[in-house]
Order: C-alpha cells, then sequence, then structure tokens
C-alpha cells in the first residue's frame, strides 16, 4: 500500500505559499500556523498513519463532532474523511468543515473497513488485503 | 563553567517543553459568564484538571489511550502528547461557581463574573 499525499487542486489559492512558507520555516515539520481551527472555511486535516501486522490506522482529531458529523469514504483506492458541524452559541452560529484525501492503493479490504470517533478522535481501521500481507515462505 | 550550566538548563527546559502541547481554544462572553473551550481530542473525562489559582487558569490534559505498542507509525502529522494550557484572567470570577465538563474531547469551562465586575446600568434620574 502506498499512501500519497493527495493535493486538492483549487481547493485553497494560498496552499502552494503556505507550503513554500511552512517549509522554509519549519522544515518538515507541521507548522503551528497549520492550526486546524484556525478559520471557518474548510480546512485539511491533519492525519496520522500508523500499521500493525494485520492493519492499517488513520487517525485525526475531530474535538467536538458527533458520529452523525463524519464521513469516511473509500473509493477507488482513495480514501476521504470530511466532518462539518455547525454551532450555535446565542445569537452567532459558526461551522467547522475538515476534510482530507488520502490515496491508499490497492492491499486494503474495503469491505471490512471501520471507523470509531472516541473523545473526539477518529480512527479508521484499513485491513490490509490477504495478498499483500507479508508471508513467510518456508525454504524446501 | 556557566556556559555549560546553562546550556544544560536549556535542554531540560526544551524536554519538559516537548511532553506538552498547547491544545487550541476559544473563548467566549456573555454579561454572566466567559466560556473557555478548550480541544482536548483523545482525552477522557477523567483526565481533565482545571485549576484557578490567582489569575491563572490552567487546564491539564493527559491523553487517555496510548497507542498499542505493535502499531508502527507510517506518517505522523500531528503529535499525541498531553495538553496543557494557561490562560490569564483579567476580570473577577466568581471561583465558588466555575464549572467545567468534557465531551468528545472538547473541555467546556464556565466562569461566572463576580458581581462587583459586572456592567451596571445607572438609571438616569
Amino acid at each position: 500500500m502506498k499512501l500519497i499525499r493527495y493535493n486538492k487542486p483549487y481547493s485553497n489559492p494560498f496552499a502552494d505559499f503556505e507550503q513554500l512558507f511552512d517549509t522554509a520555516f519549519f522544515g518538515n515539520r507541521r507548522s503551528p500556523y497549520a492550526n486546524f481551527y484556525g478559520n471557518d472555511s474548510n480546512r485539511s486535516l491533519a492525519l496520522n498513519v500508523y500499521r500493525d501486522d494485520d492493519n492499517y490506522y488513520v487517525t485525526a482529531e475531530l474535538p467536538g463532532f458527533k458520529k452523525k458529523d463524519v464521513k469516511v469514504e473509500l473509493d477507488n483506492g482513495t480514501l476521504s474523511v470530511s466532518a462539518e458541524r455547525k454551532v450555535k452559541k446565542g445569537k452567532s452560529e459558526s461551522s467547522y468543515n475538515f476534510s482530507r484525501t488520502l490515496s491508499v492503493g490497492d492491499g486494503v479490504d474495503a469491505s471490512k473497513i471501520k471507523a470509531s470517533l472516541e473523545n473526539g478522535e477518529l480512527t479508521v481501521t484499513l485491513p490490509k488485503a490477504e495478498e499483500s500481507k507479508a508471508r513467510t515462505i518456508t525454504v524446501n | 563553567m556557566s556556559n555549560e550550566l546553562c546550556k544544560r538548563d536549556d535542554s531540560q527546559v526544551a524536554t519538559s517543553r516537548a511532553k506538552y502541547r498547547t491544545p487550541k481554544y476559544s473563548v467566549s462572553n456573555n454579561e454572566d459568564a466567559y466560556e473557555v473551550e478548550v480541544y482536548v481530542p483523545g482525552v477522557t473525562k477523567d483526565q481533565v484538571s482545571v485549576t484557578l489559582e490567582k489569575d491563572t487558569l490552567t487546564v491539564v490534559a493527559s491523553r487517555s489511550s496510548v497507542k498499542p505498542e505493535n502499531w508502527k507509525l507510517v506518517s505522523g502529522e500531528y503529535s499525541s502528547t498531553d495538553y496543557e494550557l494557561k490562560l490569564n484572567i483579567n476580570v473577577d470570577v466568581n471561583e465558588d461557581k466555575i464549572s467545567a465538563k468534557t465531551e468528545d474531547g472538547v473541555v467546556t469551562i464556565s466562569l461566572p463574573v463576580a458581581e462587583a465586575a459586572k456592567a451596571r446600568t445607572i438609571t438616569v434620574n
């Protein structure tokens, strides 16, 4: 399985500049300015990806989101996570939107993907397809 | 020698800072209270402590679940460390009535403004 960061073209006209800025000042680290509550428009979502012998795990931080606010889809080897919630406080209403697309390629058993949201942290479990698991071959 | 000592101090500060991450937060207010929302994804209720000492509100939250050991990080864009936030409060707060709750990784703290500090309308005779 390959994991490639997928840049949505045209979603943010300043994305290239921001990236340039981030790389210039923060190297490969994530910039502290890339904060997810920075504004109300559609923000990219920071993801952590883990693996063990059987699964890949994609985690994201979505504080304040309920299960119904979050959508996880796998289409053609592309995993997309999107979340939207509206907060009403007195007279004001604000909405938070996040989405992120990750190319996972083949090697994932699409029918067995699971997602859970606990304490504002999303975990998507992507089981490895049988044929892409590491195999031990006995030498005769 | 003093230089060496300084250096050591710096590195100690750096490691102790690296343990915590400052969470995102938002503050809103109405006439009666200030409401602070602190975003601490991955934290359960009993892992949060809120203290008010003099004018400093401190929120410390530790992660409830550590990732299983056999999970190997493939790519990491955020750190799963504990959170610490210190806020200075420059308004009189009714300390007895402070309340806090945690839900879905958000700590909501309500700080009622003390009677003495509230805005008053004075009727003109």
